[in-house]
């Protein structure tokens, strides 16, 4: 038997021990963090086509929105597996965004199609063949008013979850991408009462000007929503949850329309975008998940080591409006991006570098500056051209 | 002849209060029970004869993730209890063909069994294993045989002396593993789970060969090795790209297993007295893994060859004691490692007006190395033959520089902001006054 050992520790010492976070950003090689991105596919509706060529970017710690970097002049071709091919042009107001009108004959079901794409450094970029699938029914679109927890139990987001229901055939696709289209009317909390300009002129409106109060904007909601039928006895879908829309948000105030579009998707490119909704920028850790390494269907001929994001396919779509107006038991509360100023020694206390400023004119003094958001609805973004869709 | 019982329990308790929304408890347990009976018998010439038999049986509790603080809003999910046994017997031989030359060789057979009470899961084949592939279900009752692995292990080793200071060892090991460490380098800590090999979950066999130099050089009081080894595993355990780590009870949905291959070097050069005495160790050696088939998306890394997350190419450790006198030591220790490779997000790029980010491929990023100086002054009590207690003083810093050393780089976005942060443990130095003291004098055991 060993001798025994006794040996007692005593640590006197103090200990400053503590552990400690701090920022950190690695440096990411140049290739990995600049790559070319495509963004496009075919549809089997008569129209443009378009195709976004892009860069990615590298990784900003101070910026929430990242740059979005287009490319001009490329070259870009479609071509299908009949041996049509069609040239995009590049859209003079959009950089990067190549379209093309493509007739109803060459877009069917069942063709196969690809892109071939020459950037202006001559980079040859193409991708693999992706056929046009048939696409099921939407059968409705339809909301929920729901609450959402957050960290404080007693005060739930409030706000409305819309869903879809799919009606497929046997013999259309089982894999599909969604793409929600929103547009809301929205007001600016001012009529155009006047101004003063950069030299101290100013300029009463009245009666004041209407004609800047009522925008509309459209955009595509910001998230990818993906399905899959393959794994049910039938090509059916009931209650698919697709977007939320939260009560502090002006969107609901004033009549909000939703354009679902349901693109059929092959299983390859679905398999794609199931991925990609994995790497979606969300608030949290990003890491709470083992991040996924997508890989599409695009290929950098000229030097085959590098990547190129994006997946271009061949999608027939089908697409299903609805217009949400009043909403019971929903209370809204937003924020309308307008800063009201009293004016206490007039019009021309507002500085220089703040002019031209809109003013508010009672119909005796002029009592406020207010702020662009106040009176003109375009400085969100909109525009004053009512869309042809909307009801009233 | 010699009998053991051994009886082990190992529990572990993560509590992740990073973000108050999702912080969580995690806490699991593993029992272990081994009983061992060896016999050797010795033939002529001093060569032995060894065999015996062991039996295990183990008890995982993986535990339950459960909501930590009022306001998270985690989901609990229990991952359940897992019970196996693996039985095993074994035959070795130590036979010297001559005074300078030995082998020793040995066959172990095991099987291993993961038993009930469980519900498996039968996937699609032709499948990712996911919830969509489920085709049937599987009940087994409490300690029933869910499945047979069985694996014959062999190994050897030649040791030559080739004189009285220098001998050559070269060896061959198979080995299975049944129990094993599922981990991640991403996470801001590593919520590592056990596991043992399950229905779908094979155990890892891997193979490996060694050759090792050693030499002394007596009158320089040096002793030096070297040792190459190139070790190669089947069926290794990885997180699948999109693997969540905590919230997935059926893990068999976020691994998969490849092959790992793993190489390297090991050199030591030790002094054993003088004023100066100590050792340095310096070690190169790469582990990669390959995740391949003929499914897409049940590869890793599109089927390429990739740094696993234990492959630390460079380590140096040096310890190197200044015997000032009989009773006062002055100690350092440096050790420095490369980095682990980690996943990074490298850049963001917009689909369909979203914003998304793009991933570097598997591990293809390293977080920084870790270099660490420690110093430590020991002062021993005197020296006198007759004592009852001798003691001494220690002073010490770890980590003098008080470099940040990363544990982990990890990322949030908040708002649309993204940004990373490096965790250290102990990022300053760390003094600490020891006394220490045994029974007996300066130089009893």
């Amino acid at each position: 038997m060993n001798n025994i050992k006794s040996l007692i520790v005593i640590i006197i010492g103090m200990l400053f021990s503590h552990s400690c976070i701090e920022e950190y950003m690695p440096i990411i090689k140049t290739k990995d963090a600049e790559q070319y991105v495509v963004n496009g596919h075919i549809t089997n509706e008569e129209g443009y086509q378009s195709v976004k060529i892009s860069y990615s970017t590298s990784i900003k710690t101070d910026v929430s929105i990242p740059d979005y970097i287009p490319i001009s002049n490329c070259n870009v071709i479609i071509r299908d597996d009949k041996g049509n091919s069609f040239e995009l042009i590049e859209d003079i107001n959009s950089p990067g965004k190549y379209i093309t009108w493509i007739d109803k004959v060459y877009l069917n079901v069942g063709t196969s199609y690809k892109i071939d794409i020459i950037t202006p450094e001559g980079v040859e970029i193409s991708s693999d063949y992706d056929e046009m699938t048939d696409c099921a029914e939407i059968d409705s679109v339809y909301f929920i008013t729901q609450d959402k927890p957050t960290t404080n139990p007693d005060s739930p987001i409030q706000g409305i979850q819309y869903y879809t229901n799919l009606n497929g055939l046997y013999n259309q696709s089982f894999y599909y991408k969604f793409t929600i289209e929103e547009t809301w009317e929205y007001h600016s909390r001012h009529y155009n009462h006047g101004s003063i300009d950069y030299d101290g002129f100013i300029n009463i409106i009245d009666p004041p000007d209407s004609s800047l109060k009522i925008c509309w904007k459209t955009q595509i909601f910001p998230q990818i929503f993906t399905l899959s039928t393959a794994e049910l006895s039938e090509n059916k879908y009931l209650k698919f949850p697709l977007h939320y829309v939260k009560s502090r948000t002006g969107r609901l105030a004033h009549g909000y329309s939703v354009l679902l579009k349901l693109h059929s998707l092959t299983e390859n490119a679905f398999t794609y975008w199931e991925k990609v909704k994995n790497n979606i920028i969300s608030t949290g850790g990003l890491y709470t998940k083992q991040p996924e390494l997508v890989k599409g269907n695009l290929y950098n001929l000229t030097d085959p080591n590098s990547e190129v994001l994006g997946y271009f396919y061949a999608t027939s779509v089908r697409t299903k409006r609805i217009f949400t107006d009043k909403i019971e038991d929903l209370e809204l509360d937003y924020y309308d991006y307008c800063l009201e100023h009293l004016l206490k020694y007039g019009a021309y206390s507002i500085p220089r570098s703040s002019r031209p400023a809109y003013l508010y004119y009672n119909g005796r003094s002029i009592t406020l500056w207010l702020s662009n958001g106040c009176v003109d609805c375009t400085t969100l973004g909109g525009s004053t051209t009512k869309p042809d869709f909307w009801p009233y | 002849m010699n009998t053991s019982l051994v009886g082990s329990q190992y529990a572990f308790e993560t509590i992740d209060k990073q973000e108050v929304s999702t912080a969580y408890k995690h806490n699991y347990k593993i029992n272990h029970y081994e009983l061992k009976n060896d016999f050797t018998q010795t033939i002529k010439n001093n060569n032995e004869v060894s065999f015996g038999f062991s039996g295990i049986y183990y008890q995982l509790d993986r535990g339950s993730v459960i909501p930590y603080g009022q306001q998270s809003l985690k989901l609990p999910i229990n991952h359940g209890i897992e019970k196996g046994t693996e039985i095993a017997a074994y035959l070795s031989l130590n036979y010297d063909f001559t005074s300078w030359f030995n082998l020793n060789a040995g066959i172990r057979y095991s099987v291993f069994a993961p038993l009930g009470k469980q519900e498996v899961y039968i996937y699609d084949k032709n499948k990712a294993k996911d919830v969509n592939s489920i085709r049937d279900t599987l009940f087994f009752n409490n300690n029933e045989i869910i499945k047979w692995y069985k694996s014959p292990e062999f190994r050897f080793s030649l040791n030559f002396e080739t004189d009285p200071y220098g001998s050559i060892k070269l060896a061959f090991n198979q080995m299975s593993q049944n129990l094993f460490m599922l981990n991640n380098t991403i996470s801001i800590a590593p919520n590592s789970q056990w596991k043992i090999a399950d229905y779908h979950i094979k155990p890892s066999k891997s193979n490996q060969l060694s050759l090792g130099v050693f030499r002394s050089f007596p009158d320089k009081k040096i002793e030096a090795s070297f040792e190459l080894f190139y070790k190669m595993t089947k069926d290794f355990t990885e997180f699948k790209d999109g693997a969540d780590f905590l919230n997935t009870p059926k893990i068999e949905t976020e691994l998969l297993q490849g092959e790992q291959k793993a190489y390297g070097i090991e050199i030591l050069l030790k002094k054993k007295s003088g004023i100066i005495d100590g050792w340095i160790a310096y070690t190169y050696s790469r582990s990669f893994v390959q995740v391949k088939s003929d499914n897409t998306s049940a590869q890793i890394n599109n089927g390429e060859i990739y740094p696993s997350n234990h492959d630390i190419p460079h380590v140096v450790n040096t310890v190197i004691n200044y015997n000032i006198s009989k009773r006062v030591t002055l100690s350092s220790v440096i050790t420095y490692q490369s980095g682990k490779p980690v996943t990074y997000p490298v850049s963001i790029y917009y689909l369909d007006n979203t914003p998304l980010i793009d991933y570097s491929e598997r591990n293809k990023y390293r977080i920084p190395d870790y270099f660490r100086t420690d110093l430590s002054l020991t002062v021993e009590g005197n020296l006198k033959r007759n004592k009852l207690i001798h003691s001494s003083w220690m002073l010490s810093v770890y980590n003098l520089t008080g470099r940040k050393n990363a544990y982990s780089v990890y990322f949030i976005s908040e708002d649309g902001y993204i940004k990373g942060y490096k965790y250290s443990v102990i990022g300053n130095p760390l003094i600490t006054f020891t006394w220490l003291f045994k029974l007996g004098n300066y130089s009893s055991q």
